[in-house]
């Protein structure tokens, strides 16, 4: 009975942010929604000892993960590398807004460079891939998770 | 030896159980009764918050606005925390009274002559900054301390 | 009470050559040491942090989660198999709890 949700306070302003993603998917620059670099660098700094600008947003990282998210409690995240397999080291993961900002890391030795998991997202903001590369290269993807809010019924 | 030992561990403890029996805890939440009370004698802002067990935007909540450190202090300094579950008897009667239709709802409430007057109502989960700004707001609308 | 785990391969029997998607998922609570309960209290920290896949011996890969992780998580890789082997899954909590499953990669 309470599973039946309503009032999907953000569904017209998700339908314009959809909109604008499309126009703005060109622009390397444009800031993504929710995005909390300053805690960003608090993680990556305490997990990697390196800072956001250690890290170059990289094509050959893809990063699967839904847009919107009707529960941050279980976001499906996918990560895969276009690189030779005994290239890549480690996958890490963060979230810009989580209170810990590290949503795992995981090290490779034998397996495909790919991995997925689901994660747990607080609310909007922006989930990144870390790519580590043997020879010590930071490679990133970004994705904007929205964050439903709401309540049942 | 041990009773010394012993003696000694009370000695240390003491205090702390002194203050615990005095104070009232109100980082935590309390049914609907002792919470009311709490407000009446500690002239707090009540916060009913009526939530579900199935519903993900009460879990939202309490996994990530509720235990927010900035949400965390505002609540403890000026409000007591009615904690209803929905879907129990007494959720029922609660929430029909209050008119707090679906969850997560938070319905504040502060004495007044013997009586409670409605402050404020929230229905859908908020992110922390936004549930912040709202808490902030109800405490000035009432007044009498700081409301950070 | 040891945590349980499941251990699948996607396809489950694929082909020598083949790239096989291993799936694990445990079955446990990730408390993130965030959320309240029904009395307000904060529920102490408890989560998996602690993953490892290993293949005939030989660690292939290690996960560490964290607090960031849902409940009953999902740890997905992908291998190429080129022979037969057994796939040991272990993986320890905050609470020092454990466990393992193993399991048989056959091919096709």
């Amino acid at each position: 009975m309470d599973r039946r949700r309503f009032l999907k306070a953000s569904a017209g302003a998700v339908a314009g942010a959809v909109l604008a993603s499309q126009l703005t998917s060109g622009l390397a620059q444009s800031a993504l929604e929710g995005e909390d670099l300053a805690n960003l660098e608090k993680g990556l700094q305490a997990t990697l000892k390196r800072g956001v600008r250690d890290l170059t947003a990289s094509r050959d990282v893809r990063l699967v993960a839904p847009s919107i998210a009707e529960s941050g409690a279980n976001v499906p995240v996918e990560i895969e590398v276009n690189l030779p397999a005994d290239q890549v080291k480690a996958i890490h993961c963060f979230c810009d807004k989580n209170a810990n900002p590290l949503l795992f890391s995981t090290t490779l030795a034998g397996v495909l460079p790919y991995y997925a998991t689901r994660v747990r997202v607080a609310e909007t903001a922006p989930v990144r891939a870390v790519i580590e590369t043997k020879d010590g290269r930071f490679l990133m993807a970004s994705q904007s998770v929205r964050v439903t809010v709401g309540g049942c019924g | 030896m041990r009773a010394i030992i012993r003696l000694v561990f009370l000695a240390l403890i003491w205090p702390l159980l002194v203050v615990k029996a005095q104070g009232v805890d109100f980082d935590r939440w309390y049914p609907y009764a002792q919470a009311s009370q709490y407000a009446q004698s500690y002239g707090r802002i009540l916060m009913v918050y009526f939530w579900g067990e199935a519903c993900p935007y009460c879990d939202q909540m309490n996994t990530y606005v509720l235990s927010d450190a900035a949400v965390s202090r505002t609540l403890e300094r000026r409000f007591v925390v009615a904690s209803v579950d929905s879907h129990s008897p007494e959720g029922r009667v609660l929430s029909s009274q209050m008119r707090a239709f679906g969850t997560p709802s938070l319905v504040f409430f502060v004495p007044q002559g013997g009586t409670w007057k409605e402050v404020g109502r929230l229905f859908g989960s908020r992110t922390r900054a936004q549930f912040l700004k709202e808490l902030q707001q109800i405490c000035a609308v009432v007044g009498g301390g700081v409301c950070g | 009470m040891a945590i349980n785990i499941l251990v699948r391969f996607n396809p489950a029997r694929p082909k020598a050559g083949e790239e096989v998607r291993i799936q694990i998922v445990a079955q446990h609570a990730m408390e993130p040491g965030t959320r309240r309960d029904a009395g307000g209290n904060l529920i102490p920290a408890n989560y998996i942090n602690e993953v490892g896949v290993v293949l005939d011996g030989q660690v292939i890969a290690q996960v560490r989660p964290g607090p960031g992780t849902s409940a009953n998580p999902l740890f997905a890789f992908k291998m190429r198999a080129s022979k037969a082997g057994q796939i040991k899954v272990t993986c320890k909590d905050l609470n020092g709890q454990t466990g393992e499953r193993t399991a048989e990669l056959v091919l096709a």
